[in-house]
């Protein structure tokens, strides 16, 4: 037993808020808890509250799994900020809280990068290992959890540290383990050489799937970056048309001679804000995603902006008419093809960053990301996938195909070399709960499987049958934690710790 | 947990016999729904139930005794419901009795009986069972209202007025629970021909048990807080508020 601070409590005062992912579709209450100290971690973990404990990074997980009912959910912000980097070596310590976007800052105006990035820089680093993230050169570079060089975590029974290959179960049970094994503090990273700011982007428009598939092979061994986006408007022979686009870092020669500045610091912060409705109340960080703290006593202005806020939740923006609109105009504005065009790291990257709150759009109830993999030469679940949605107007705005390669070696992490595709789909839409149950089990079929970091509706049977090695997790898992005090919504929804009985 | 689909693992049925319960846990049951409690007076019928449901493919049904009007009982009911089910994702108040409209008008002693189970029972179990859900973090307490309340009505004003008053206690718990992760669904159906309405003739715009099914599960996915059955009950009833008395009292039904 730790002596106990006389005058203060050891553990901090909890807020009870409602959480809910990125895809706004599961809303529950939690007792939110910053911890000022790795003290106050461990005070926490030697008297675990009965719901269980989750770490929430920036809440960009499109379903439940930064989320936990009637439970705690720590914010490590004040705390896991380290950040060490080592230009010789091309390694960077940094800490979990830390964000994608504030890592970059100081990576790339010293001609660094991370050899892995998803579609928004605004994640942290321990979300972006809990859910082992993949990028459009996954292909090539596979996911983050390969590059991760050694990690320091806290278990229930205090702070572990593990490198790479040490046969320690660390790295099984965290790297693509939704946070329910330990709390990530900080991670040792493999970095990358960059040249500059720049990139050097190919685009070529395609009039089926066939032909998207074809030329997403093609970029493969020549791009470093590849992905496609689809038109979900349209079936029948033009079924699954979409942009391709391969990017390769820019040399900073030739970006000079563009009249551009090699070493110019994107924008990574949000520029349009107008969908980030109200402010949080006052005293509490407003830059949490997701949570809404107790309100202030009502006022006029705060009636106000609800109004406004329900207002354009209830115009719901995102409708399959107005989807489907958008999937057309997209794919008309594009070029045929073009070659070597300049864009700036951040818009081939992140390109909806650039709007906050855009998950907004689809409404009160939300929308789901349903993303799953299935291994090559099953290219029929992929055409099943677009067809069925089709048919009942589960149309997506963003729509990715992407061909995956080797997988970074951990049992719960996601990829594995196929297909994987990503959509985006209004709740409300009729039917769609069967239509995505069939798809389940087409994938699992296949030998794929549904990301979890972006479920939040699957059955809890159908996960052993995708993720096969889910028992060397679990067993990895037990002994960071053989109680049981991580815990989560989507744990207890999909039954991820323990096999269902 | 109640998925992003409403998608839901356990139910608790308060009235578990009626038929729109019964219904309700049927329209589950499709969706993959896996554990249910049935609080019922009638435990035999409950049983049976909870057979039909276990055949249907219910990892587990069981039955509560349960008598609205022992007060005394409700938290042991509750507490057992939430013992068999553990985390509770839905549960369904929707017992109740129409009465004898011309007989309670006489009789003190009869218009308690319908008013203390329609509203006071209804609206204590409410609280019970919203205090064990602010625990979890989650759920949805589903009231089953009526467009009876909306106006009060020469037929069945007793009815009516129960229903009202119970209406509007869980249209003021939705606000009191904003923050606890726990919501509520009003439910306002016309008229469903039920066990509870058999004899009586069917007007317009009657609807099925299963008609109220549906939009109880559809008013879960989509986090709404009243639901009319049939929809456009909201119309007429908006209509129906707004006549004059004297035009209003010489409609027939």
């Amino acid at each position: 037993m730790r002596p106990a601070r006389v005058g203060q409590p050891s553990i901090p005062p909890a807020v009870r808020c409602v959480s809910t992912g990125w895809g706004r579709a599961t809303p529950s209450a939690t007792d939110i808890v910053r911890p000022a100290s790795l003290e106050e971690c461990y005070d926490l973990l030697s008297d675990p509250p009965t719901r269980g404990i989750i770490v929430r990074g920036a809440g960009r997980s499109y379903g439940d799994a930064a989320q936990n009912a009637g439970g705690v959910t720590l914010l490590l912000d004040s705390l896991a900020r380290r950040l060490q980097l080592d230009t010789a070596r091309k390694t960077v310590e940094v800490g979990a809280a830390v964000s994608l976007a504030e890592l970059l800052e100081h990576l790339i105006p010293r001609g660094l990068f991370l050899p892995v990035l998803p579609g928004t820089a605004h994640i942290t680093v321990g979300g972006a290992i809990a859910a082992d993230i993949h990028g459009k050169n996954h292909h090539r570079d596979s996911s983050l959890g390969a590059h991760v060089l050694s990690l320091r975590v806290i278990g229930a029974s205090g702070m572990l540290e593990a490198e790479r290959d040490s046969g320690a179960p660390v790295f099984d049970a965290v790297i693509g383990g939704m946070g329910l094994a330990a709390m990530i503090v900080d991670a040792r990273i493999r970095l990358e050489a960059i040249d500059s700011a720049w990139m050097a982007v190919d685009t070529e428009k395609t009039t089926g799937l066939d032909e998207t598939m074809a030329a997403l092979e093609s970029l493969d061994a020549k791009k470093r970056y590849s992905v496609a986006w689809i038109d979900t408007s349209i079936g029948g022979k033009y079924l699954g048309r979409g942009v391709v686009q391969g990017a390769d870092h820019a040399d900073r020669r030739w970006v000079a001679d563009a009249g551009r500045s090699a070493s110019r610091m994107p924008v990574l912060g949000r520029r349009l804000r107008i969908l980030e409705f109200g402010s949080a109340p006052q005293g509490y960080p407003d830059d949490w995603e997701g949570i809404t703290y107790p309100a202030d006593e009502g006022s006029l202005v705060s009636a106000a902006t609800s109004l406004f806020e329900e207002a354009f939740l209830a115009i719901r923006p995102a409708r399959p008419a107005s989807i489907a609109l958008f999937n057309r105009l997209w794919y008309k504005k594009a070029p045929r093809s073009r070659s070597d065009e300049l864009q700036p790291l951040n818009r081939f990257f992140f390109p909806l960053d650039a709007i906050g709150g855009w998950n907004r759009v689809y409404g009160k109830s939300g929308f789901v990301q349903y993303q799953f993999v299935v291994p090559y030469g099953r290219e029929d679940v992929i055409s099943r996938a677009l067809t069925e949605l089709r048919s009942i107007g589960a149309y997506s705005p963003v729509t990715v195909l992407k061909r995956m390669g080797a997988g970074s070696g951990f049992p719960l992490s996601f990829p594995i070399p196929g297909w994987t595709l990503a959509l985006d789909i209004p709740v409300v839409i009729e039917g769609l709960n069967r239509i995505l149950n069939r798809l389940d089990e087409a994938v699992a079929e296949a030998g794929g499987r549904v990301y979890l970091a972006k479920d939040s509706r699957m059955r809890k049977e159908l996960v052993s049958p995708m993720y096969k090695r889910i028992d060397e997790w679990r067993e990895a898992r037990a002994k960071l934690d053989p109680e049981g005090i991580f815990e989560s919504d989507m744990s207890r929804r999909l039954s991820l710790k323990e096999r269902p009985g | 947990m109640i998925d992003a689909l409403g998608g839901i693992e356990s139910l608790f049925v308060l009235g578990g016999t009626s038929d729109i319960g019964v219904a309700t846990a049927r329209r589950m049951v499709e969706q993959g729904l896996r554990r249910v409690v049935l609080a019922a007076r009638d435990t035999a019928e409950a049983k049976k139930v909870c057979e039909a449901l276990i055949a249907s493919g219910v990892e587990s049904a069981e039955s509560i005794d349960f008598e609205a009007l022992d007060f005394a009982g409700h938290q042991n009911v509750v507490d057992s419901a939430f013992d068999h089910l553990g985390d509770i994702d839905v549960a369904l108040i929707c017992f109740g009795v129409l009465g004898d409209q011309t007989a309670a008008e006489s009789d003190p002693d009869l218009a308690r009986t319908i008013i203390d189970t329609n509203f006071t029972a209804a609206a204590t179990l409410g609280i019970r069972i919203a205090e064990r859900m602010k625990r979890q973090g989650y759920g949805c307490i589903v009231a089953l209202s009526s467009v009876a309340g909306e106006r009060a009505r020469r037929s069945n004003f007793v009815y009516g007025s129960s229903k009202a008053g119970m209406d509007a206690f869980f249209q003021g718990m939705a606000a009191a629970l904003e923050g606890t992760g726990v919501r509520t669904l009003i439910v306002r159906p016309g008229f469903v021909r039920t066990k509870m309405t058999a004899g009586l003739p069917a007007p317009p715009l009657a609807t099925s048990p299963e008609d109220v099914a549906d939009a109880i599960v559809s008013g879960i996915v989509h986090r709404r807080e009243i639901v009319w059955v049939p929809a456009s009950m909201r119309l007429v009833m908006s209509v129906l508020r707004h006549l004059p008395t004297p035009v209003f009292r010489k409609i027939p039904f």
